[in-house]
């Protein structure tokens, strides 16, 4: 604690509350009080993931820099010369030289989703509806319904010519198909948006009780 | 040249190395690769993130040097965002004054937006049964109400109801939401490997 008995971490604090207070004035209306503590929030966001990433880069160069073979060079030499490429994207007659790099990362991505696509959804989602070594008859009807609902859910996404009213009449069937997988989509995000709205009121508990932490913190300071 | 063949090359190349070495992790040189690549990938990224910032200042500049309406907001966001990205530059994103960036701006300014989102939430559940009264918004509402009371220690019976509508219908739907979005990105990402879709030369 300093002379004046406001410490950095008091003032941390001050800093928190007054953020918090700002971003919640929303609630009465959109005002100025809410804007600037956004402006802070998203300037203070990009420049804390530009500076890390710029320490990132930093301690790459560094690194490159004391390499003393051709190959050390080279394989760090090459994604900086490709970064230094990207930048041209900013001047528009030289921005497809831009192309090669955002080819690369875009190359590297592309394969790490498709991977993860592969392994790491279809793959485990699939085997996930196989039934338990030894089910009962009401686990055997929870399997078959979100096997059936698995199923007519991805129906309604599935690639077919858009249907008019009159053949969409004369095909049942689909039409069936479709509204049940709607309901079960329904069903779904209905949960999902509990999940968010339950989340959402956990923060909020836990904001309020920052806010009155720090209150109860600041009213001895200011002796009251 | 620039504009096709060498940024498709590039992208079929980097693909196709990160892509055999995930499907074939014992070939340990194929894996290496993949690393390799990998690594390269996020120092082009960093440079990416070069561009980025520099096109927020300059817009935010832009906006202040013209007094545009809400020029000194746009002033804040420069402010903050030189002075942060100074600040984590210098001594690293874990260093003590960063740490205290983190708490003192970040954490509790997301968190109260994130806080804020239970009202916008509401509002917009409230909206939806206006707009849509249809099937549909009925279960999206009779399923909500189950889920959100099933939470009261009181009402047993609902948190059964609840539970069963979490495990079985529920997780249905999302499985097959799931499923879509992954055959969505698969099909998309080896369209790229192969060269077919070439998003990065538009």
């Amino acid at each position: 604690m300093s002379a004046m008995g406001i410490g950095v971490e008091m003032i941390v604090a001050i800093i928190a509350a007054v953020i918090t207070l700002a971003i919640f004035s929303y609630l009465l209306s959109d005002n100025l009080l809410y804007r600037w503590a956004l402006a802070l929030l998203v300037g203070g966001g990009t420049g804390f993931a530009f500076g890390a990433a710029m320490h990132y880069l930093l301690t790459w160069l560094e690194e490159g820099w004391q390499q003393t073979s051709v190959v050390g060079q080279v394989v760090y030499g090459i994604p900086v010369l490709l970064g230094l490429l990207l930048l041209f994207k900013s001047v528009p007659r030289l921005s497809p030289l831009g192309n090669i790099s955002m080819g690369f990362v875009l190359g590297a991505g592309a394969a790490l989703a498709l991977a993860g696509a592969l392994l790491g959804t279809l793959l485990p989602q699939v085997l996930a509806m196989s039934l338990p070594p030894d089910p009962t008859t009401t686990a055997l009807i929870n399997a078959a319904i979100v096997i059936a609902g698995t199923l007519a859910a991805l129906f309604v996404f599935s690639p077919m010519p858009a249907y008019d009213a009159v053949e969409e009449r004369s095909r049942p069937l689909i039409l069936w198909l479709r509204r049940l997988g709607r309901g079960f989509i329904a069903v779904a995000l209905a949960v999902a948006f509990a999940g968010a709205l339950t989340t959402a009121l956990t923060l909020m508990v836990e904001r309020l009780w920052s806010l009155a932490a720090f209150f109860s913190k600041l009213i001895p300071l200011l002796g009251g | 040249m620039f504009k096709r063949i060498l940024p498709t090359a590039s992208a079929i190349l980097s693909g196709l190395i990160v892509l055999g070495g995930l499907l074939f992790p014992g070939y340990a040189p194929l894996h290496a690769a993949r690393l390799l690549v990998l690594q390269w990938a996020m120092i082009i990224v960093a440079f990416a993130f070069i561009l980025g910032f520099l096109n927020l200042l300059r817009v935010h500049a832009y906006r202040v040097g013209r007094r545009h309406k809400g020029w000194f907001t746009s002033l804040l966001v420069i402010i903050s965002a030189v002075g942060a990205a100074a600040l984590v530059f210098v001594e690293g994103p874990t260093g003590p004054w960063s740490r205290r960036l983190l708490d003192a701006l970040l954490i509790p300014g997301e968190g109260a937006l994130l806080a804020l989102t239970a009202v916008t939430l509401t509002l917009a559940a409230i909206r939806m049964l206006r707009v849509r009264r249809g099937v549909g918004g009925l279960l999206f509402a009779v399923v909500l109400l189950i889920l959100l009371l099933g939470n009261f220690p009181y009402l047993p019976h609902l948190g059964t109801a609840a539970a069963w509508l979490r495990e079985v219908p529920a997780m249905a739907g999302m499985r097959g939401l799931v499923l879509g979005v992954a055959i969505g990105i698969a099909l998309t990402a080896l369209r790229i490997i192969l060269g077919l879709s070439q998003p990065h030369s538009d």
